[in-house]
């Protein structure tokens, strides 16, 4: 049965349609943006406090990620095989590299501050902005251009917070 | 630690980032997955390569610095 004729699917496209229709689509997406990136630094958080290395987190993590989603395959009938080489060499090449990215991010939490590790990681999406740009030719618009400099000025001021704390205040050591 | 060896370590973790950015756009070459697919693929290198870290002894318990 293919997942277009899946009872389910059905079901959570209506769901979604109400929802979207309510709170309007760009909404939903951010609300559940923001919920996510709300989740992800705390789950970091809890495994640095319990001591669990890098990889002992990335196991459990593959171990959730797998049992999830085929789950969720199952209830909506979407079949899990791959048909196409050439997406394949991307899916690995891109996978790779994020898992690469993960236990890097993972590691960084014993070695520097929470807030520094996270501040740190936030510029990823500056770098689709100018890695697109340069890969596929995608320009980037003024107001894009404006978003990334305040982003990236905005990473840079909470980095170096108690370096400016200290000009501000002399009394302040860091 | 010492605040060079921090620099250095934040210097890497911006060229993951890098890294990181390239493989989402990567992502665009991807044309006939759903990103549920995607995801569980993910899920199954996170895997395979942590039981293999794992059992090379590198999933031993960190210290915090």
């Amino acid at each position: 049965m293919s997942d277009k004729d899946n009872k389910n699917i059905i079901v959570l496209r209506r769901c979604l349609e109400v929802v979207t229709s309510k709170i309007g689509t760009e909404n939903l997406a951010i609300s559940l943006m923001v919920t996510a990136n709300l989740m992800w630094p705390l789950g970091f958080l809890y495994v640095t406090e319990h001591h669990f290395s890098p990889f002992q987190s990335s196991l459990a993590r593959g171990l959730s990620i797998c049992l999830t989603h085929i789950l969720i395959c199952r209830v909506f009938g979407i079949d899990l095989d791959f048909r196409s080489w050439h997406d394949i060499k991307y899916l690995f090449i891109r996978n790779s590299l994020i898992i690469f990215h993960q236990i890097v991010y993972a590691g960084l939490h014993f070695i520097l501050p929470f807030p520094l590790v996270n501040s740190i990681i936030i510029t990823g999406p500056l770098f689709v902005f100018v890695i697109d740009y340069y890969i596929n030719n995608i320009t980037i618009t003024k107001s894009q251009a404006v978003g990334i400099l305040i982003g990236f000025t905005g990473v840079l001021i909470n980095i170096n917070g108690e370096y400016i704390m200290s000009i501000i205040d002399p009394s302040f050591h860091f | 630690m010492d605040i060079k060896i921090k620099l250095l370590i934040s210097l890497f973790a911006i060229f993951t980032n890098f890294a990181w950015g390239y493989a989402i756009v990567c992502q665009k070459n991807i044309k006939h997955i759903p990103s549920i697919k995607i995801s569980y693929f993910l899920g199954i290198e996170f895997l395979l390569i942590s039981s293999v870290a794992q059992n090379l002894g590198l999933a031993a318990p960190v210290t915090t610095q």
